[in-house]
């Protein structure tokens, strides 16, 4: 299987004792680009502690990006201190962490990268929480990914293993307009059988003559009598 | 008498299409939507509500208990249905309000990326069925969009904006806990209650529709004085200092009655403030919101006065429209009349070509009966036409006094709240 080793830039979105919900690691690229919202109007937090999910997002340069977030709450562990920490209305306090990489695809995150991640959102916490209302969103650096990406491009069997036939678009458009050829001719075929077909001249004009040397008393014989009759003045 | 065998087969042929039509009418009104259903359908209104607060003012809280008190009609008529997803989400934040055994296990404030709508369906029951009344989207958020100066969440920030704008009635939620700092002699309490007016009356000023005043965490206050409106006469006097406040509240007063309305969403002695001014649970109290039905109440039927007018219009149109198209006789239906009126003449013509004295007297008779089962079968359907508009008028009849008395309901809470605490009442209205 065909993988490439990325890198991961980490995030942290969270709300501090005063200040509320807010990006304060940003990965560096969006920061360049602009784009300081993406993460925190789209990363929501999930029930389960700490489990990663991956959300997908297109940046506003058009980048495909996957984003592996987990939520934290934070504990006394965390801080260091003897008490859980809590918001000044009493509501404990959570971390929307994790990293955004290049979009690839099937992949399961390795925990340890999000582990990673986790470990740098703490860091920028504390020192967000020492100085809520000067502190200013960092740039999160990169770090070399150790979950495997496998991007779409690069989704070709590997040598040795079983090929798995899946049809391509190609040949599923070949196989329709053949079939639509198919139905096409049969309805032609159909039609043109319907439609009469000119009976065939049952005598032949001889030159300087008008009538058939046989004629026969059916009116579809004096039909076609007219109708050999006005070829052969054309004839003339 | 070939011609007249014709014409009596044509009108057979056009007479079965005409009962086919009617068949299908039949099933479709007794086994479809019933007249009258699809006009009252579509005169349940839906109306905006928006909670303005900052942060940690109480406004999910609020939205939880709220509901917690109005998904069943316990104390009024009424109840509060919403989409299963949404059900879940309220449920889980007032079991997490309720859970006491976590003591500062209360639901995290909500995310920038949490902002949603809710759904919800103001219902009652009479004795065979259930009433949809109006629907209200409520706006749920994360209160730190108010407060945004940076770029980065200046496109939220201004849809948030846009939403207050549009809204057709607004809460101005007021921080029970900043209240009771400042009344505590805290510094902090004055200058975030400061704040918080500062954000909200500029884009409560600029709105025409009906607001109320929620003051949330009114059990923090429980111990200010025994007497419940004499605290609330604390708040108000308190309130009504602020200049901008007071000249909101009269603006807004000269349309309609401005309320303070006081709401616990746990109810008093649930919580008490630690050393560290955290709001912490008391242990295995229990849950027991207080007033958080009313809110709701003291805007909803302002709303829906302003908007009466328009909406019985409406549905007056609506309705004649549908019993119009329900009666209309189609062009089939007209063809089948005329094809019966001439099988009728036909068959006396036939009669009368067969030409025997007794044939015809028999063909007489026969005929009489044929017309008289004409004339039957018309009174029958007539009959059927009028019974069914009978049912629409009783079920619009039916609908009508539902929602007057989910309105009286509705009237009726601000106007208890008003009778135990006078002092709710910001202002006399018109």
């Amino acid at each position: 299987m065909a993988t490439v080793t990325a890198q991961a830039w980490p995030f942290l979105v969270a709300r501090g004792r005063r200040a509320g919900y807010r990006t304060l690691l940003m990965p560096q690229p969006f920061l360049a680009e602009g784009d300081a919202a993406l993460l925190e109007n789209n990363v929501q937090p999930s029930g389960v502690p700490d489990r990663p999910e991956v959300l997908n997002l297109t940046t506003r340069m058009g980048r495909a990006i996957s984003v592996v977030h987990a939520t934290h709450r934070l504990t006394a562990a965390d801080l260091g201190q003897a008490d859980d920490p809590k918001d000044e209305h009493g509501r404990p306090l959570h971390l929307l962490y994790g990293y955004v990489r290049p979009r690839g695809t099937r992949v399961e995150p390795d925990p340890a990268d999000l582990r990673t991640a986790r470990a740098t959102a703490l860091e920028v916490y504390r020192r967000f929480l020492d100085d809520e209302a000067n502190f200013t969103t960092g740039a999160g650096q990169p770090f070399p990914l150790r979950t495997s990406l496998r991007t779409p491009a690069e989704s070709r069997p590997a040598p040795g293993a079983a090929p798995r036939w899946r049809p391509s678009l190609r040949v599923v458009l070949a196989a329709t307009l053949a079939l639509l050829c198919i139905v096409f001719l049969l309805f032609t075929l159909t039609i043109l059988g319907d439609t009469p077909t000119p009976p065939k001249p049952e005598c032949v004009i001889e030159a300087g003559t008008t009538d058939c040397p046989t004629p026969t008393p059916t009116g579809s014989s004096t039909a076609q009598k007219r109708m050999v009759g006005g070829t052969s003045s054309a004839r003339k | 008498m070939e011609i007249a065998i014709v014409i009596t087969l044509a009108a057979g042929v056009v007479k079965g299409l005409a009962w086919l039509r009617q068949r299908l009418r039949r099933r479709r009104t007794e086994g479809g939507v019933p007249l009258g259903q699809a006009s009252i359908d579509s005169a349940v209104p839906t109306f905006r509500i928006v909670s303005l607060g900052l942060q940690g003012a109480g406004k999910t809280l609020l939205l939880a208990s709220m509901f917690h008190e109005l998904q069943a009609p316990t104390r009024q008529s009424y109840y509060l249905s919403a989409a299963p997803a949404d059900v879940a989400k309220l449920t889980e934040w007032f079991a997490t309000m309720a859970d006491t055994t976590d003591p500062g296990g209360w639901p995290a404030g909500t995310t920038l990326s949490e902002t949603r709508r809710f759904a919800f369906t103001v219902k009652t029951r009479t004795a065979d069925s259930v009433h949809d009344i109006l629907r209200l989207d409520y706006l749920e958020y994360a209160g730190e969009l108010l407060t945004r100066t940076d770029p980065a969440g200046a496109e939220r920030q201004a849809e948030l904006f846009a939403q207050v704008q549009s809204a057709d009635a607004v809460l101005g939620i007021l921080d029970g806990q900043r209240i009771r700092q400042h009344l505590d002699g805290e510094a902090r309490g004055w200058a975030e209650l400061d704040r918080t007016l500062n954000i909200l009356i500029p884009h409560m000023m600029n709105i025409t529709c009906p607001i109320s005043f929620v003051l949330t965490k009114w059990d923090l206050l429980a111990d200010l004085h025994e007497d419940e409106d004499t605290r609330l006469a604390r708040v108000r006097d308190l309130l009504m200092a602020n200049d901008h406040f007071r000249a909101l509240v009269n603006t807004h007063g000269t349309q309609r009655v401005v309320r303070l309305i006081p709401v616990s969403a746990v109810g008093r002695g649930f919580a008490t403030i630690d050393q560290h001014g955290h709001v912490v649970k008391v242990p295995s109290a229990q849950a027991q919101p207080t007033y958080a039905d009313v809110p709701l109440s003291a805007v909803v039927p302002d709303v829906f006065d302003q908007a009466e007018m328009r909406l019985h219009e409406e549905f007056t149109a609506d309705l004649d429209e549908e019993i119009r198209q329900w009666t209309r006789r189609t062009p089939l239906e007209r063809l089948s009349s005329a094809a019966t009126l001439a099988g009728q003449s036909a068959g006396r013509a036939l009669l009368q070509y067969i030409g025997t004295p007794a044939v015809t007297v028999m063909g007489d008779v026969m005929m009489g009966m044929f017309l008289d089962s004409r004339r039957r079968r018309a009174d029958t359907e007539e009959a059927q036409v009028d019974r069914q508009v009978n049912q629409a008028e009783r079920r619009v009849q039916e609908f009508l006094h539902a929602r007057r008395r989910v309105l009286r309901d509705m009237r009726g809470k601000p106007d208890q709240l008003e009778g135990r605490l006078p002092s709710s009442r910001l202002t006399a209205g018109l």
